[in-house]
């Protein structure tokens, strides 16, 4: 097949992306070779700051749409969404791939990286997290790769890849939901730094639901940005679909949280005008009651517009969620011991230029892939 | 020996039991550094039938060394002068007073020459051939530098003996002198108990030493008993562990003043003074001394520090130990990450709204 004719390669957008790309890239290089010290705030007091946060927590709760609408296409056999299999697909590869990109920059020793994978250490929930973004990493290529064999014209390796295709989808979903609660279960060890506005022994379970309903809304809303931007035209059914996902995992995810709130934190803790309290209550207006009461009434969920801001609200929800976890809900602890933290400008730089990497990629991907075939 | 008291000598040991009387024994025998065994040497030494005389002579001071005894309770000061000691002379405690008073002194002085305890409280001055302090017409330097050459022992109690005290103090008027420096010429060795006044029971137990072992006990070589001034203050401060954790009350009355925090900054000169305060607490109260009130120690039994060095000035740290590790300290003393997340919410926040409105527009209007 050719490339889809209807995406401009060169546009300002794309030398936008570019210029972020090249000077995210330098600055990475400056990281690789001068390292943390020199190019961010992050001391060994606050040695998860702003990368781990956004690109890797965020990142990764972005990409959970794909193993969803693989899920239901390929094990469920819901028809309606397959057209948006394969983008969902390909945001879940790129968004894992920007994960290992920034966790590659933000270990200590970035050669090091490949260690987990032959020194077990199985007590440790940081291993089983490098062993989920291996498997899962490698089973995305997986799925994604019938795109590129497509492309290539190998279409006997196609067939291979089709042969294995549910086994594959059923071991990322198993993967990805292990992996989407264990990223939350890393944060068990922090109980006596992190608020428990956030911290819970069911912190995992918040993770994984909080990060199904972003998957969500993050399918939704880049398959409306491909309709507008490039020209893949899908029915208005499946956004209808997907919001109904939305307000019915978010709904769920509100009970948690507010039992969460009601039974653990204690409802006082969050009106105490700390800045953990504001925090959270930002987070959870924006990211979870808003959208649950604007999708509760059957005129939004079936108004495109609304759908569109109501996907923007969960996306900035969520993402505020997975840094008031990583950052914000210590707050108190840090500040009690005298330590402060706040990105570097190159620390920005870094994750602006692996947000524009994958924008960029989907385009590319959009334009050289059979990405919009169905 | 002949008993001089006004009541008999068995309704006096009928005052003290026995129990109370090891009690004390033993008591002093922990204050000097000493086995538990001394307890009984000391017990048959104070018991003895030969008290020793002691003379005290006073010059320029304010009693609060004399006042210091009176509150002790082991033992009273009835069971002090009238079994321990033998308390020949003192312009506080005498009976009788005037000639009949000197009389007493000159009858003691011949008596017991070469045997007697010479305590000496307050600064000697020593301008103008010391006329600024005299006791029957006679300056206060000539009595002690007649008394002195015959005293089995002088020990100069409190600070004014010691080093000079507040009459010492900026201008010095009347040139007043620490007893052993008077007596240096002569080369009489002299035992300062400084204080203001000091813990009575530092005084009590460089005199039993003196009684049960027949000399003096350890001395620095500024002359004070290392049992009670070896160490400073700092080092056993019941306050101590706020110090190394940085919690410090910052004026008086703060809520780290109220909450019993370091008085470091408040000028407490522990850092700098070597005493037993912090251990050794004052009239047998737990917590009756300077710190253990509240107030910053002033270094009183320091030479050159209290009455030289000003009240609130930050004292010298004069032997930093680094603590073991640091404990907790006062939250809200960074900042956290308290910008940045604000700036986050803000973006949230704006990011949202510009969400919201967008809602209105075609789909023409939209932005990625």
């Amino acid at each position: 097949m050719e490339s889809n004719p209807n995406i401009k390669t060169w546009t300002p957008t794309t030398f936008v992306l570019l210029f972020f790309i090249v000077t995210g890239g330098a600055t990475m290089l400056y990281r690789i070779i001068f390292g943390l010290g020199a190019t961010t705030n992050l001391s060994d007091a606050y040695p998860w700051g702003f990368w781990l946060g956004l690109d890797v927590l965020g990142g990764v709760a972005m990409a959970a749409g794909g193993f969803i609408i693989a899920c239901v296409v390929y094990i469920f056999n819901w028809k309606k969404y397959r057209p948006i299999v394969r983008p969902a697909i390909l945001t879940a590869f790129l968004g894992y791939l920007m994960a290992v990109v920034a966790i590659c920059l933000d270990i200590g020793h970035p050669f090091r990286i490949w260690h987990p994978m032959f020194m077990w250490q199985y007590h440790s929930v940081m291993w089983v997290v490098a062993m989920h973004v291996i498997f899962y990493t490698t089973t995305l290529a997986l799925e994604f790769s019938p795109m590129l064999f497509e492309r290539l014209g190998w279409e006997k390796a196609r067939q291979m890849v089709g042969k294995v295709m549910v086994g594959a989808v059923i071991f990322g979903v198993m993967l990805s939901t292990l992996h989407q609660s264990s990223l939350g279960a890393v944060y068990l060890i922090a109980e006596s730094k992190m608020s428990p506005l956030w911290w819970d022994t069911k912190l995992p379970f918040h993770f994984l639901v909080s990060a199904v309903a972003m998957g969500m809304a993050m399918v939704s809303l880049e398959t409306m940005l491909s309709k507008k931007f490039l020209h893949h035209e899908v029915d208005s059914e499946i956004f209808y679909g997907l919001a109904r996902g939305t307000l019915i995992v978010l709904s769920f995810y509100l009970l948690l949280k507010l039992y969460q709130l009601i039974m653990v934190a204690g409802v006082g803790l969050a009106f105490n005008g700390s800045l953990e309290s504001n925090m959270y209550l930002v987070e959870m207006l924006i990211g979870v009651v808003i959208p649950v009461v604007l999708l509760a009434m059957k005129n939004f969920r079936r108004n495109i517009n609304w759908i569109f801001s109501v996907n923007l609200l969960v996306i900035t929800g969520v993402l505020l969620n997975r840094l008031n976890v990583g950052l914000f809900s210590m707050e108190s602890y840090f500040a009690s011991h005298g330590l402060s933290y706040s990105p570097t400008w190159m620390e920005f730089l870094v994750s602006l230029g692996i947000i524009s990497l994958g924008i960029f990629l989907y385009k590319m991907s959009a334009k050289h892939l059979p990405l919009f075939s169905h | 020996m002949e008993y001089k008291g006004p009541y008999p000598q068995d309704t006096l040991f009928s005052s003290i039991n026995r129990r109370d009387f090891m009690k004390f024994c033993t008591a002093v025998a922990a204050t000097l550094g000493l086995p538990m065994g001394a307890g009984v040497k000391i017990a048959e030494a104070v018991s003895s039938p030969e008290r020793p005389p002691v003379i005290w002579l006073s010059g320029q001071q304010c009693t609060g060394c004399v006042e210091m005894l009176l509150r002790t309770d082991h033992p009273s000061i009835d069971s002090l002068i009238f079994n321990l000691i033998s308390l020949e002379y003192s312009e506080t405690l005498n009976a009788g007073s005037g000639h009949q008073a000197e009389a007493a002194l000159q009858q003691s002085l011949e008596r017991y020459k070469g045997k007697y305890i010479l305590v000496v409280d307050g600064s000697i001055p020593v301008k103008d051939d010391g006329i600024y302090c005299q006791i029957a017409g006679k300056p206060v330097l000539t009595i002690l530098n007649e008394m002195a050459p015959n005293a089995a022992a002088v020990i100069a109690i409190g600070s004014c003996a010691s080093w000079g005290g507040v009459a010492a103090a900026e201008p010095n008027p009347t040139g007043a002198t620490p007893v052993h420096e008077v007596l240096k010429p002569k080369g009489i060795s002299v035992v300062n108990i400084p204080g203001c006044p000091p813990n009575p029971y530092n005084f009590l137990s460089t005199v039993i030493h003196l009684l049960t072992f027949g000399k003096l006990p350890e001395l620095d070589d500024k002359g004070r008993p290392t049992f009670a001034y070896s160490r400073l203050i700092h080092e056993n401060c019941e306050r101590r562990p706020h110090f190394d954790a940085g919690r410090f009350a910052e004026e008086f009355g703060d809520e780290g003043h109220r909450k019993g925090y370091c008085l470091y900054k408040l000028g407490c000169k522990g850092p700098e003074t070597f005493n037993n305060c912090s251990i050794v607490h004052y009239n047998d109260t737990v917590g009756c001394w300077p710190v253990g009130t509240g107030s910053p120690c002033f270094g009183c039994s320091e030479e050159q520090v209290g009455f030289h060095v000003p009240l609130f000035s930050k004292s010298r740290v004069a032997y930093p130990t680094p603590p073991n590790q640091f404990t907790e300290a006062v939250p809200e003393k960074g900042k956290g990450a308290v910008k940045f997340a604000y700036g986050v919410a803000g973006a949230a926040v704006g990011a949202a709204v510009v969400a919201l409105a967008k809602r209105d527009g075609n789909e023409e209007d939209k932005k990625a």
